[in-house]
């Protein structure tokens, strides 16, 4: 549990940096073509971190519970039904995500020889990204996924204060309906 | 094509995340398919990264967010308060005019209308504006942002379509600037109507003004600087995104002297998380585009199209409504990546520009978020104001009919959209 909230830090700092990162190389790049010096690679090593970012930055979001969907339909459910329903939500996302991985693998050791841009980098670095994002995705997805199945099952107590759980929510109701049931 | 409009609706219905629902739509059009790996379709997510044009988004999503905690933010509320605060509606003008302002800041409606709700919300519900008209003067005011540059609608708009965005950005600036006048008018309306009166009993003078404005200058003139860099091609829009990042940290150290290491790494985390939660959706669109364009989609909707009107105008009135409806049925950024490389060939071979119809599109499927039952801006304004969706939506009625107006005006005189671009920049 410690290695796993360590983990999250630092994932966190990570992308963190590389967003700001992002900005100082294409502030970078227009700066020292107005100044007549072009540099190229700077904003290809951008667009390589970009990459990234959103991938891990959808994995933050996911673990935030950030990603938005159309809740119109399924709050008319009765919570039980909810909970069901999103298992099998996770159930799909995980197929997904697990298909990323796979052809991404594949796509990223097809073509080894192709170069980035002008920074000379294997474009297999941009490639990279999908299958490891797809990793941490899946990961996060499976991780919630069980938590709820184990919720539905009555195994456990749900806990409507995770930040992936605040959904199944209606203004702070369930909160209190669950304490008060324990 | 049929199956992977199913798949995408039953995925919508039963909560899947946007960002998933999308890419799994996609994903069983190759499965379906018997010559389209699979590779493909991943190849499209890993692409579509790489657009230099799209690193626009990621900038002006972590401006907005440099500017709030920068003090940026509430420079511009104690101007906007000082201007407009004496006209009959109060702080609901206010709530307009900042829109307007921020527009020319951050560029998410959404985002717009919750800080508004949490910044501006309480005062105005203090000054006895009641809950639903308070409510619906921020989301349906937060519609100004779509249009100001930079509007990250926009941004999408131009890398779907292929049109440039620097020419979008400048042709937003007319259409936004009616937009805050015509929503104002109809605040007045409403609240001369029902003897709402005003925050402040005096016009503020001229030197009052002046000084409000060197108050809030490094604000103000953010979007002057903007439009200049990217008209005279001084920068790219996307290096334009850096530079507004650069500027607003230099504002908020130098200026406004109230920012810390510690204060941009937390806007810099928080701007990971809606960076990802917008680029995954983006990104996993590729495949469906891939789709679209593989079916030949556009030109199908085109022969269909011509045999109903030939005539232009008609068309695209035609075709805003259809969007107007959609609109409030999803997402406007699942719209503008969706219908986009749809309709932008559609449209052109009709004769209609581009750049015209990229300003109206967003307009009428950003007011979707501002309507039941799939509001976001609505939502997130109603949420955090605790009010009933049935009050909002009576008060929203009359700012709505002025936008839709607006925009029927703009459809029929593409001139007042267009001549700012052209002019500019032939």
């Amino acid at each position: 549990m410690k290695l796993i909230n360590a983990w999250i830090k630092i994932e966190r700092s990570i992308a963190a940096m590389m967003l700001a990162l992002i900005v100082l190389c294409v502030f970078f790049a227009a700066l020292m073509r107005t100044i007549g010096f072009p540099v190229i690679w700077s904003v290809d090593i951008a667009q390589l971190l970009f990459v990234w970012v959103c991938m891990i930055g959808g994995n933050q979001a996911m673990r935030d519970g950030d990603h938005v969907g159309v809740d119109y339909f399924v709050k008319r459910f009765p919570l039980k039904m909810q909970l069901s329903i999103d298992v099998v939500v996770y159930v799909l996302m995980a197929a997904f995500l697990a298909m990323l991985i796979v052809y991404g693998i594949k796509l990223t050791l097809l073509n080894p020889e192709r170069e980035l841009g002008a920074a000379q980098l294997p474009y297999s670095l941009v490639t990279a990204a999908i299958p490891v994002g797809g990793l941490v995705m899946l990961f996060t997805t499976l991780a919630q996924g069980v938590y709820l199945l184990r919720v539905c099952v009555g195994n456990i107590a749900p806990d409507y204060s995770l930040a992936f759980m605040q959904k199944f929510v209606v203004d702070g109701e369930n909160v209190k309906s669950n304490k008060a049931a324990a | 094509m049929i199956t992977v409009a199913i798949v995408f609706i039953v995925l919508l219905v039963i909560r899947m995340p946007l960002a998933f629902a999308v890419g799994i739509a996609g994903a069983s059009y190759f499965i379906g398919s018997e010559f389209l790996p699979l590779t493909v379709a991943v190849q499209r997510i890993a692409s579509a990264s790489q657009s230099f044009p799209l690193l626009a988004l990621p900038f002006f999503i972590l401006a907005g967010q440099l500017m709030n905690i920068s003090g940026i933010t509430t420079h511009l509320i104690r101007f906007s308060q000082l201007l407009v605060s004496w006209i009959s509606g109060g702080l609901a003008h206010v709530s307009i005019v900042l829109s307007a302002m921020m527009g020319g800041v951050s560029g998410s409606a959404v985002a717009d209308a919750s800080m508004q709700a949490r910044v501006l919300g309480p005062a105005m519900l203090e000054s006895g504006l009641s809950k639903g008209f308070t409510s619906a003067s921020i989301a349906v005011g937060a519609l100004i942002t779509a249009t100001i540059p930079p509007s990250i609608g926009l941004i999408l708009y131009g890398f779907m379509g292929n049109v440039s965005i620097g020419k979008l950005f400048v042709a937003g600036l007319i259409p936004g600037v009616l937009m805050t006048l015509v929503l104002m008018a109809a605040v007045y309306i409403v609240a001369k109507h029902k003897g709402i009166g005003a925050q402040t009993q005096e016009k503020p003078s001229g030197k009052a003004i002046l000084k409000g404005l060197m108050d809030a200058k490094w604000a103000v003139l953010f979007p002057v600087l903007l439009i200049v860099t990217i008209r005279w091609g001084i920068f790219t829009p996307s290096e334009a995104g850096a530079f507004a990042v650069i500027y607003a940290l230099a504002v908020g150290h130098f200026a406004y002297r109230n920012l810390t290491l510690g204060k941009v790494f937390e806007a810099l985390k928080k701007s990971v998380n809606d960076i990802g939660m917008v680029m995954l959706i983006i990104l996993f669109a590729n495949i469906v585009a891939y789709a679209i364009a593989f079916e030949q989609l556009p030109q199908t909707m085109t022969e269909a199209l011509v045999t109903t009107t030939d005539n232009p105008t008609v068309m695209l009135l035609q075709i805003l409504g259809f969007l107007t409806l959609i609109g409030m049925f999803m997402e406007a950024t699942v719209i503008v990546l969706l219908l986009t490389p749809i309709l932008v060939p559609v449209i052109t071979a009709m004769g209609i520009d581009p750049v015209h119809f990229g300003i109206l599109m967003m307009i009428v499927v950003t007011l979707g978020g501002m309507t039941p039952p799939v509001g976001v801006a609505m939502y997130a304004v109603c949420g955090i104001l605790k009010c009933p969706t049935e009050r909002y939506v009576v008060e929203s009625i009359p700012l709505i009919l002025a936008v839709l107006l607006l925009v029927i005006f703009l459809a029929l005189f593409p001139g007042v959209v267009l001549f700012l671009p052209n002019g500019l920049m032939p």
